[in-house]
């Protein structure tokens, strides 16, 4: 029993000297095929990586896992030194591989993302809890680039707290519409919704009810662009209030008082709520009737109020506020015509200035 | 000497094709320079004439003439059948699916040839061809291209010099036609929409046409909806844009009357329901009738047929009183859903970008004998 024990031993010994001989080999092949490795670093990817081989005929490289597609890229040759430069960097964290005739000669990890901040919704606009049921946008504002790929709607959903359900309130685009940072979105509710008369309209009415609340759930799961993750869920809760059915009117904002020969700010208020990206684009503070007034712009609470801060001390005379047409309320109404064109409460015709002008005296 | 007579005729006949071959080539190509183009955003392609492909870029406002030198002649394409396509392209950029976008697709009706602009999570842009099973990189480091920046919309303060960002007018839509490129935009802040016409070669002529649309069901002219999608059609000698908008009217407007200045009043004819934005559209002919394709974001791809369009010679000008889902023109819903990017691909086939109902994405020929 012992010898015919012995003689297994000696078969299992034979097997694992031929399964490592074979390791050896394929490891001696490796080193052969693919010497002096290097990654080559820029912030967390890798744009191209340099090695010694003596053959890169049919040198391919994939991505771990995959076997039929090879990364497209562009391998520049001196004698036995090599550099391969993908069309993408190499990812954080991605292993990849470097093979030839379907046999694997190497691979390498690119490492991990380190101290990366974690993105942040700072700010959804309009900030207020209550909302006009006419309601025509909403911003969001992030803290870094977010994700070039996929679609907001993937990450953005919104529950009618009032009826217990699920809704889509906002227009699905096939491309959002992002600012050239990617870090302000901004979201339309669905126009046709909102137009009375409109087939949308009819056949769905308005995407806000009035009286009803509604919480938007912004996913924890939307990504930077550096591919990490929101900390945490959003969540903005909003309570629909009556129809916003007048246009704004620069003869109706509130100026305060600033002093000549000091920078107090001078308040502008609104009287309502603006829409915050175009409140801060659209104004324009000029001396003597054309003359620009350098200053901040900084929007108050609830978008009701901008305060500019001159950059210089106000001279004693008098100013103007222009403002663009297209600043718009929270129901998209500008200084032209009301959102909804076919509301039937408008009896002036549309205008179509570009500019209107409000003049104040500083003493 | 009869001899070199007829030499020097062959010479010249030689010298006159060469002649009108180079004058073709440099008549578009004659102020493109060399050089990296620096595109910032791939959103939109459209092929020109002679392979030179158009690409919108929203990040730079700026429209990109590239000249791909794909100029091989091909008449037919061949046969496409591919699944997990995105899965393939991130497999070729050394990824995985959810970290790219196909932002479009573009068949260069010379070559046949399939170009895909591809986002990266972090928004590098990058150009793709497909090449039987595989990729080409199509690199843009030193090529040869012109570029036009598109010009603020009507009505943006001239006079702001506070360096306040200038308004960002989403690309929607691009498309090359007889010696223009067409342009529609969407607008990122106020509720609005640009159409603009350019001269291609550019020579820093854009005319912004302002658009009216009537909505049936709104009982009112519109100018201000966006325009999503839109291809050219040609009825009665005329050439006119058909413009589908996000609150999906389909409306016809005299292109000859898409200048600056002229205020553009078009027709609808088609109201094609609620609920839904157009995604693409495209144009074929099969049995020497003509037909639209429309896909869509909530609603199977519809065919419309020409003449169809052509025979509806009312607008739709009279307010939808009733809860009616669609009016005008008569379309068919091909068994189509979720048809994300079209094109024509040859004389007999289109090719389609779909998710299918597992979630897969499939780059798809099919005759259009069939469709």
């Amino acid at each position: 029993m012992d010898v015919i024990g012995g003689l297994n031993n000696f078969k299992k010994i034979r097997f694992t000297l031929v399964f490592f001989y074979g390791l050896f080999l394929l490891s001696c092949g490796s080193k052969d095929a693919i010497k002096n490795v290097n990654l080559q670093y820029q912030d967390s990817s890798v744009i191209g990586v340099s090695f010694e081989s003596s053959d890169v005929n049919d040198l391919i490289f994939f991505l771990k896992g995959e076997t039929k597609t090879p990364i497209l890229g562009e391998i520049k040759s001196s004698g036995d030194k090599h550099h391969f430069t993908p069309v993408i960097p190499f990812r954080a964290a991605q292993t990849y591989e470097i093979r030839q005739g379907g046999r694997r000669l190497y691979s390498f990890k690119v490492k991990d993302l380190k101290n990366i901040e974690r993105p942040e919704l700072i700010t959804i606009y309009p900030t207020k809890d209550t909302v006009p049921e006419n309601l025509l946008k909403m911003y969001l504002i992030f803290s870094t680039p977010m994700q070039e790929v996929g679609n907001a709607s993937n990450f953005i959903s919104v529950f009618n707290v009032t009826e217990q359900r699920e809704v889509e309130l906002f227009l699905n685009l096939e491309k959002d519409l992002w600012d050239k940072d990617h870090t302000r979105l901004t979201l339309w509710l669905d126009p046709g919704r909102i137009k009375t008369g409109l087939i949308p309209n009819k056949l769905m009415g308005l995407p806000l009810r009035q009286g009803h609340s509604y919480t938007i759930t912004v996913s924890g799961n939307w990504k930077s662009a550096r591919g990490i993750s929101l900390s945490k869920n959003y969540i903005k809760k909003i309570v629909v209030g009556k129809r916003d059915n007048q246009m704004p009117d620069i003869l109706n904002w509130e100026l305060s008082d600033p002093a000549a020969n000091t920078k107090e700010a001078l308040k502008i208020s609104f009287g309502e709520s603006m829409d915050a990206i175009l409140a801060r684009e659209s104004l324009q503070i000029k001396y003597k009737g054309e003359i620009p007034v350098e200053g901040n712009y900084t929007l108050g609470e609830y978008e009701n109020t901008i305060v500019f801060t001159p950059k210089d001390s106000w001279n004693e005379g008098v100013y103007d506020i222009s403002s663009d047409s297209k600043i718009e309320d929270l129901a998209g109404n500008n200084m032209n015509h009301l959102f909804d064109t076919n509301n039937e409460e408008i009896k002036e015709p549309a205008s179509s200035e570009t500019h209107y002008k409000r003049s104040f005296s500083v003493f | 000497m009869k001899a070199l007579k007829w030499g020097l005729a062959l010479a010249g006949i030689i010298m006159i094709f060469v002649a009108a071959g180079t004058e073709r080539k440099s008549k578009l190509t004659s102020n493109f320079t060399k050089g990296n183009p620096g595109i910032a955003s791939m959103d939109k392609l459209a092929f020109g004439p002679e392979g030179i492909l158009l690409i919108g870029d929203t990040k730079n406002a700026t429209i990109y003439a590239i000249n791909t030198m794909d100029f091989k002649e091909k008449s037919e394409a061949e046969e496409v059948n591919l699944e997990a396509f995105d899965q393939k392209i991130a497999s070729s950029l050394g990824t995985t699916a959810d970290q790219i976008q196909i932002n479009d697709m573009a068949v260069n009706p010379i070559s046949k040839s399939i170009y895909f602009s591809i986002n990266i999570i972090d928004g590098t842009p990058v150009l793709l061809r497909l090449k039987g099973q595989e990729f080409e990189h199509i690199s843009l480091q030193d090529v040869s291209y012109d570029k036009i920046e598109l010009e603020n919309a009507v009505g943006i303060n001239a006079e702001d010099k506070r360096g306040r960002p200038l308004r960002v007018w989403a690309i929607s839509d691009l498309k090359y036609h007889k010696g223009k490129v067409l342009v529609s935009g969407l607008s990122n802040k106020e509720f609005g929409s640009t159409f603009r016409s350019i001269s291609f070669p550019f020579d820093d002529k854009q005319d912004y046409a302002s658009l009216e649309i009537w909505h049936a069901a709104h009982g009112q002219y519109e100018t201000h909806a966006p325009i999503k999608t839109f291809d050219i059609i040609e009825l009665d000698k005329t050439d006119y844009l058909m413009a589908s908008y996000t609150c999906t009217p389909l409306v016809l407007f005299p292109l000859d009357e898409l200048k600056t200045g002229v205020h553009a009043k078009g027709r609808t004819v088609a109201e094609l329901g609620a609920g839904n934005s157009p995604l693409d559209m495209i144009s074929y002919e099969k049995e020497g009738k003509k037909y639209f394709l429309m896909s869509n974001s909530n609603r199977p791809v519809m065919r419309i047929k020409y003449d169809e369009i052509a025979d509806f010679k009312e607008t739709l000008t009279e307010p939808v009183e009733e809860f009616a889902a669609t009016e005008g023109v008569a379309y068919d819903n091909l068994p189509f859903p979720y048809v994300l990017q079209m094109d024509i691909l040859d004389d007999k086939n289109v090719i389609y970008l779909q998710r299918t109902a597992d979630g897969d994405l499939v780059l798809r020929s099919r005759t259009t004998k069939w469709m």
